[in-house]
């Protein structure tokens, strides 16, 4: 018996403290605005929201971190910042604008002990690995950084273990070979590592309907982090949660 | 009357100020017991068990803490804040809590840790909104001492405890959406 239920996290790519990712909503003043944006997706029922932001760097922090003091000021979720961060001071600065989780990716297979120490200073539960992986040739999985360019040499169910036992609080796990079709998430590494990890895993990469989050979740997914199939307007999160809850998977209606 | 924060600087302390803000409820931060014109003290869910200890006793929290609570005035915990309202932790073994609730906190037998995420609260004393919780913890009190609500998730802990004009809860309220915000406005003095 367990009383905890399934997430759905809707994603917002921003730059530059503006949403850029076609979103198409209605009755909404600013699509490119990321408070707006956020608080329409509470409303709807999102359990959580997370911002990547797509081009961090050092001369646009100042941007990001307003963005992430406004979206504190307005949301009442929990929200995550990913993108950029290469520091414990990159992380502090995040958290003490508001920030209650942060993703890091890049960082995390350059400088492991940034996890660690992270996990360490300001606990496991603020500390999120975004773990882009592919299907190698051999049927493996392999993880890869700076936006699914590099090929760190690294395997997927291996590092994600080592980065649980680093003190990682929770995994996004991203299918690069997904992302962007909408033929759902990719089901063998999410079952596997969803099952056989012990700290969460968010889904990510492929998803277009509420089949597709169903499938995830049934298969051992935490939560699952969806885009396109509500920033284009087709599924409201709170229908997809209704359709998940008759399919007998535990949701916050 | 005006809250007062405790701020044990080991964690940030934002979310909860924002939701204050949105609340529209006087509050201070404060790093000393200064107690002057608070009326209720919110102790915040950031940090580990004994990081907060050490700073409530290095900085003379730790009588206020019980006089107040012995005058039964206003108090709110949140996460942490409740467990060290309770005699000790296996997160900080050696470093004893308020013990203003009887019982130890214990590491949560969940299939993962952190718990993470919305989980349902039930409650057992009526007045509160039914619904779920956002909970970050991987240590809980599963003591049933003053005990009002109770969530499960690998074992069954306390969610909620309630004695006098003490609250606290393991969840985040301020974390929790709508339905925190209910509670919330239920819970601080206005």
């Amino acid at each position: 018996m367990s009383d905890l239920l399934k997430r759905i996290i809707p994603c917002l790519d921003v730059d530059g403290g503006r949403v850029v990712k076609g979103v198409n909503f209605q009755n909404l003043r600013d699509m490119g605005d990321p408070v707006e944006l956020a608080a329409r997706y509470e409303e709807e029922g999102a359990d959580e929201v997370v911002f990547l932001d797509i081009s961090a760097s050092a001369d646009n922090r100042p941007t990001a971190l307003q963005m992430v003091r406004n979206v504190s000021k307005t949301l009442s979720i929990p929200f995550t910042l990913g993108g950029g961060l290469r520091t414990l001071d990159d992380i502090y600065a995040f958290l003490e604008a508001g920030a209650d989780k942060v993703a890091l990716n890049t960082t995390a297979v350059k400088n492991p002990e940034v996890v660690e120490q992270g996990a360490q200073q300001f606990g496991s539960q603020c500390v999120v690995v975004a773990v882009d992986v592919k299907r190698n040739e051999d049927g493996r999985y392999g993880v890869y950084t700076h936006g699914g360019r590099n090929n760190s040499g690294l395997l997927a169910a291996p590092w994600v273990k080592e980065l649980a036992r680093l003190g990682a609080g929770e995994i996004l796990l991203t299918s690069m070979d997904r992302d962007g079709t909408g033929i759902g998430f990719d089901m063998d590494i999410t079952g596997q590592l969803g099952r056989d990890v012990s700290i969460p895993i968010i889904a990510s990469g492929g998803a277009r309907n509420p089949t597709h989050l169903r499938d995830a979740f049934l298969k051992g997914a935490d939560a699952v982090l969806a885009a396109t199939m509500f920033h284009s307007g087709d599924y409201r999160i709170d229908e997809a949660k209704r359709y998940l809850a008759g399919e007998g998977i535990p949701v916050r209606i | 009357m005006t809250i007062g924060i405790v701020n044990p600087k080991s964690g940030n302390i934002t979310s909860i100020c924002d939701t204050l803000e949105r609340l529209n409820r006087p509050y201070r931060v404060l790093s000393k017991p200064d107690l002057d014109g608070i009326g209720q003290i919110l102790l915040p869910g950031q940090g580990r068990f004994g990081a907060v200890m050490k700073y409530l006793r290095e900085n003379g929290w730790i009588q206020p803490l019980n006089d107040w609570v012995g005058a039964d005035k206003p108090l709110l915990g949140i996460c942490v804040g409740m467990q060290i309202l309770f005699q000790e932790s296996e997160e900080d073994p050696g470093e004893p809590g308020l013990g203003l609730f009887n019982g130890k906190i214990t590491r949560l037998k969940s299939p993962k840790q952190p718990m993470m995420g919305w989980a349902t609260v039930h409650w057992s004393e009526e007045g509160y909104p039914p619904g779920a919780a956002y909970f970050v913890n991987s240590y809980v009190a599963v003591s049933k001492d003053h005990s009002i609500a109770h969530t499960q998730y690998g074992e069954q802990f306390s969610a909620a405890v309630k004695r006098g004009a003490t609250r606290a809860f393991q969840f985040h309220p301020e974390k929790s959406g709508a339905w925190g915000k209910e509670l919330l406005e239920q819970c601080l003095i206005s």
